[in-house]
């Protein structure tokens, strides 16, 4: 991990002027107790050199900006930045060190460009599955010709955030969802308000907001008008996030756990594009939830909670999950439960959720992928395990299919059968 | 090249600097040939500090740069010591002081920056040929190498006193 930011910027010595120095001492007593100046001679340089590195020390603590962004997409992760070089620095002074985040994984050799005012760097690496993952800022170092000291540069900048989640994600337009039973006392009319599709002209108002008023109709009729919206129709949508551990083992559930965390941010994002709202409910020992909500500032919410999401170790109940929905969602919300559906629990949990009133489509990233990699190599018990649990593993979601719709997600790069299950539903299909 | 952790350290192979690692030997080896004691058991002295020192350079020792150097280092004080008094050998002794400090400067800044290492050789190149042309002009004796003890122990009082000093914002010293 990058060291902490709030350490002051000091000089460190290295463990080269530590030789040097003892080495240069022990000279200078073989000298005297020999009596010859040779071995004077041998230590000069070696006790010059620290003394001139702290000389060439700069005399005061520069400060370094950070100029960075992520590209590419799906696995691809391509990072460029540029520092400028303080002034008073060389540009062959100044030592960048990276840090790299799991589960994104070196794909080429970082290269650093030293140009005359800024270094130029560029990261290659890929993501080995979907995920989310903060990237530490960059460690600037100042160092003198011979790496004998050094001084770190606080670097003005943010963390950069690198979101990987399948494409289809992002286009959700084409699916409706279910909208929330609407509560006693509504009345459903043609709803007009401040925003969506333009509905007709009227007289102004003074709760009329500058964005409501329509200035060219204004000036042309000579009083003030303000424009009329239909409200737009949007659905619910909510996605549960189940961080029990399972028989699988705590890396493979982490590696899940990624994998979940990216779908659901994708899922929220797309839905939210499409001005639905969206909310999360993320269960380990007890329920974490983020309300329905819509917009921008939601999609941050959801980040957020994510962004803190961890497999728990101790596991609550499934009826205390279904029972705590009750207190932020309304029943009826589609909902969309993010499960590998490696034990006999999920079962019960969607059962739970079906009688409180939660109809749940279950999206199941497969972990047989990840089990894929080292069974290929591997002996034929090894592809006969492979085998068993691949019927193993349909046995379980025909089970599941009893309670709810599931998707059985193995290429983690594509929602495409989600997206088709959503757009098309059938009774009691086969998918995935 | 990538460590442990996930921290990246651009350039670099990943192998250690064997030709660095022999710069120090090459005045060693003349200061073996011109050795009192005659070649054999200075260039067995010299050989067993080579094959040493790069045993100790193994990346997967992990020792850090400077560390494989010091077997180097004792062998060139063994021969400055038994060396003779001329000239030559001081010079010879001051260059391969001055290899020492270039192999350490090249193992700790990796092969992209090993041109800007040569300048951080000024200070100490400059030092030797002062103390060389003050050796051409004043014969050895015990009170030139006391006088010269006593100022290589101020810089090192010096350098004691840079140690322990943080710098600060205000202020601030080398």
């Amino acid at each position: 991990m990058p060291p902490d930011a709030g350490d002051a910027p000091r000089l460190y010595w290295q463990a080269g002027t530590l030789l040097l120095l003892v080495a240069g001492v022990a000279l200078l007593a073989t000298a005297l107790f020999v009596g010859s100046p040779v071995p004077l001679f041998l230590a000069f340089p070696l006790l010059l050199a620290p003394a001139a590195a702290a000389l060439a020390a700069p005399t005061r603590t520069p400060e370094a900006g950070l100029l960075w962004a992520a590209g590419g997409s799906t696995e691809s992760v391509e990072i460029r930045g540029t520092v400028p070089i303080p002034p008073g620095i060389r540009a062959d002074e100044l030592d960048l060190t990276f840090y790299r985040p799991e589960p994104l994984v070196e794909a080429a050799p970082p290269s650093v460009e030293r140009g005359p005012r800024e270094l130029k760097f560029h990261l290659t690496w890929s993501a080995p599955y979907p995920c989310l993952a903060t990237v530490p800022k960059p460690e600037l170092v100042w160092r003198d010709p011979l790496g004998l000291l050094e001084r770190r540069i606080p670097l003005t900048g943010e963390a950069l955030k690198v979101e990987r989640f399948p494409p289809e994600a992002g286009h959700l337009g084409t699916v409706r969802l279910r909208r929330t039973t609407t509560l006693p006392g509504e009345i459903r009319s043609k709803a007009v308000g401040e925003s969506g599709e333009f509905f007709a002209i009227r007289p102004a108002v003074p709760s009329d907001t500058p964005r409501q008023i329509n200035w060219k109709a204004s000036v042309r009729t000579g009083r003030l008008l303000a424009n009329d919206y239909l409200k737009e129709r949007t659905g619910d949508l909510l996605l549960l996030l189940d961080l029990r551990p399972t028989p699988l083992g705590a890396e493979r559930d982490a590696k899940i756990l990624s994998i979940c965390r990216a779908a659901a941010l994708g899922l929220a994002s797309g839905f939210l594009e499409d001005k639905s709202r969206v909310g999360l409910g993320i269960f380990g020992e007890f329920l974490t939830a983020v309300p329905l909500g819509s917009g921008r500032l939601q999609r941050y919410r959801i980040f957020q909670a994510l962004q803190r999401t961890a497999l728990t170790t101790a596991p609550g109940p499934p009826e205390r999950f279904a029972v705590s929905l009750r207190r932020y969602f309304p029943p009826g919300v589609t909902t969309v439960l993010l499960s590998s559906l490696a034990d006999e629990e999920s079962l019960v949990l969607l059962s739970h959720l079906r009688r409180r009133g939660y109809p749940t489509i279950v999206l199941s990233p497969s972990p047989l992928p990840l089990l894929a990699p080292a069974v290929a190599a591997g002996a034929e018990d090894d592809r006969l395990a492979l085998r068993l649990l691949s019927l193993v593993r349909r046995l379980r979601v025909s089970q599941v299919w009893r309670e709810s719709p599931v998707v059985d997600w193995t290429d983690y790069w594509s929602l495409a059968p989600f997206v088709r299950f959503l757009t098309q539903p059938q009774r009691n299909p086969r998918v995935g | 090249m990538t460590a442990a952790g996930g921290r990246i350290v651009p350039g670099g192979t990943g192998l250690p600097d064997f030709a660095g690692l022999l710069l120090p030997a090459v005045p060693g080896a003349v200061l073996v040939l011109l050795s009192p004691l005659g070649p054999l058991p200075g260039g067995a002295l010299l050989a067993a500090a080579i094959a040493l020192a790069a045993f100790l350079a193994l990346p997967r020792l992990s020792l850090g740069p400077a560390l494989p150097l010091l077997p180097l280092v004792v062998a060139l004080g063994a021969l400055a010591a038994t060396a003779r008094l001329d000239p030559l050998t001081e010079g010879l002794a001051g260059l391969a002081g001055l290899t020492v400090v270039l192999a350490v400067g090249r193992a700790a800044r990796g092969p992209e920056l090993r041109g800007a290492v040569t300048r951080g050789l000024l200070v100490p190149g400059l030092g030797l040929g002062i103390a060389l042309a003050t050796a051409f002009i004043f014969p050895p004796s015990e009170r030139t190498v006391g006088v010269a003890a006593l100022l290589l122990l101020g810089t090192v009082a010096a350098l004691a006193f840079l140690l322990p000093r943080p710098a600060t914002a205000a202020g601030e010293g080398a």
